[in-house]
């Protein structure tokens, strides 16, 4: 059954097919939501990625990030390109938004998993930001996010865009806010709907908790 | 009994009695005190909203990112309240209603 509303899925932003399956990874896509991996992922030689120098080179002894260095690590990676780099408060969504267990870190497997999303997400900013300006419109926020696949309603992509526009337009750091918000609370809500029937039933306190985990 | 409470009284007891040693942030233990006071959370609870709420990662809460908590927490639970019609501390919702129920709050 269809999911309404559903979608997001990050990197499958062509060809989105409609009523497709909730968590099936489009192939030749990015890589699998779940971590862990292919078999022989322990075999995976880190050293020839790129992205674990730029890893390593910030996290600590325990192999995370928390937001701070998860900022120097992106701003490194010159992945902003000629946008601004990402606020610390976006890198700290960026970690909720992957951060099950409530460490507050990221380790390097949701770090590639972010990387993926971040990337797919620029693209996407940027095929409708032609101008370079670095910012876009409230009516091509709405549509770069039903480019991503979420299908919401004019008034609940009103409220969406209200939140992150600054005089009109929306800042690539807040886009960026959004889309990760919006992955987070829509991953959150699909975990309580077991049923796939678009709807759940929360009590307050887990209402309360993983709404404001994010 | 009621799941959920509305609690003017926390906003405006802020500061001044959260801050028991006077040391101009909060620390794990006030927070709970302070929460307890009106809402009925449990301690993982508290885990996770003091791991959230201590932007800094010292184990105390900047007195800012307290009110800012504060006011989250108020938002989210007078909205849940808006929804749980028969005040039972369940409500149902679509995913279209809790994206927008969220969205200008988070």
């Amino acid at each position: 059954m269809a999911y309404p509303g559903f979608g997001g899925w990050f990197g499958n932003f062509s060809g989105q097919i409609p009523g497709m399956q909730v968590g099936q990874p489009v192939p030749g896509t990015c890589p699998p939501l779940l971590a862990g991996g292919p078999p022989g992922y322990a075999a995976y030689s880190h050293s020839s990625d790129p992205m674990w120098t730029y890893f390593t080179a910030v996290a600590g002894q325990d192999g995370e990030v928390d937001a701070e260095e998860l900022q120097m690590c992106l701003t490194q990676s010159g992945i902003s390109g000629t946008y601004s780099p990402f606020s610390l408060e976006t890198c700290r969504i960026m970690i909720a938004m992957l951060d099950r267990d409530y460490t507050g870190k990221m380790g390097f497997s949701e770090f590639k998993e972010l990387w993926a999303a971040l990337n797919a997400w620029k693209q996407n900013f940027m095929a409708i930001d032609e101008d370079r300006s670095g910012t876009v419109e409230h009516h091509e926020l709405s549509q770069a996010i039903a480019v991503m696949g979420y299908r919401l309603s004019p008034q609940t992509l009103h409220a969406i865009v209200k939140r992150y526009s600054k005089n009109g337009r929306i800042f690539f750091d807040d886009y960026v806010a959004c889309c990760v918000k919006l992955r987070a609370l829509t991953d959150f809500f699909r975990r309580r709907d077991h049923l796939h029937q678009g709807f759940v039933n929360f009590i307050y306190e887990d209402f309360l908790q993983g709404t404001m985990m994010i | 009994m009621a799941a959920t409470q509305l609690q003017p009284r926390l906003l405006a007891s802020l500061g001044y009695w959260v801050d028991k040693d006077r040391s101009g942030v909060i620390s794990d233990n006030e927070l709970q005190q302070a929460l307890s006071n009106g809402y009925r959370l449990s301690d993982q609870f508290h885990d996770i909203l003091i791991r959230k709420f201590d932007r800094q990662g010292r184990g105390q809460i900047a007195f800012d990112d307290f009110i800012q908590g504060c006011i989250v927490l108020q938002r989210l639970t007078d909205i849940f309240r808006r929804y749980d019609t028969d005040q039972d501390g369940w409500i149902q919702v679509s995913y279209e209603q809790y994206l927008s129920m969220v969205f200008s709050i988070v």
